[in-house]
């Protein structure tokens, strides 16, 4: 099964807070069956205890490690939020990735992420993209081995 | 007296979190891409949960809210903390070491 799929994919969204953007990326992940729906309170717990901010407009909300239980499969959801929503101190996340791994086979899409994450330019064509394709295609393009 | 270890004996670094399956992995990927360009692929880098770490691991770089869990989880290992997954200052100080041939020494 893809690790990203459109169904995973929330464009052009609208959070309130930190912690509804948490549950809009869990809440893909549990629609598209790759999780139980008690992950998703794993995710904000991770959240209270360390935040998952990762620099330049991203998040990438994930589970605790009891919560491996309730991943029924590996996968990673996109919650595209143009207006941002407060993560933490004075930054603002836009692209809320949720991930959901029961072991590395979402190595590809986190080595996309990382390449993307390092340069602002790049996050902002995801953020302002009204294809998900476009996301799903730079998230898991096959990537050199290093 | 400070954990190090000599640079010709490094030969497995390991990120690690609480989970190890999101941003360990992110930061495991850009230390790989710095070690190889620096003529260190042989080095092996890892990803792991904070509480699954291994004897193997003879660096071990950690958020700072994990750093006393790795300490313990971990107490032959060289340890780095830091607060920020994208930017871990450690790995300028252990590529340095490294390129010099100098042992790598806990802060």
């Amino acid at each position: 099964m893809a690790i990203i799929t459109a169904a995973l994919v929330r464009l052009n969204a609208v959070a309130e807070s930190k912690e509804d953007a948490i549950k809009m990326a869990g809440d893909l992940l549990v629609q598209a069956g790759r999780v139980a729906p008690a992950y998703v309170e794993g995710m904000l717990a991770r959240e209270r205890t360390m935040s998952t901010y990762m620099g330049n407009g991203v998040a990438i909300p994930h589970g605790e490690f009891e919560n491996r239980a309730d991943i029924f499969e590996t996968g990673i959801s996109v919650v595209q939020i143009p207006a941002g929503i407060v993560w933490e101190d004075e930054e603002r996340a836009y692209l809320v990735i949720g991930i959901a791994a029961k072991a590395d086979e979402h190595i590809t899409v986190l080595s996309n992420l990382a390449e993307v994450v390092e340069e602002e330019e790049n996050v902002a064509l995801l953020v302002q993209t009204t294809d998900p394709q476009v996301i799903i295609e730079r998230l898991d393009r096959p990537v050199e081995e290093v | 007296m400070a954990h190090s270890v000599p640079a010709a004996s490094v030969k497995k670094i390991v990120i690690a979190c609480e989970a190890g399956m999101g941003s360990s992995l992110m930061a495991a990927n850009k230390l790989k891409q710095m070690l190889k360009k620096a003529g260190f692929q042989d080095i092996q880098v890892t990803h792991s949960p904070v509480r699954a770490l291994t004897e193997d691991a003879q660096i071990v770089l950690s958020h700072e809210g994990l750093s006393a869990m790795a300490r313990s989880k971990a107490p032959w290992a060289v340890c780095f903390a830091f607060k920020n997954f994208m930017n871990i200052p450690a790995y300028d100080k252990i590529i340095n070491a490294l390129k010099a041939g100098e042992d790598i020494v806990e802060d």
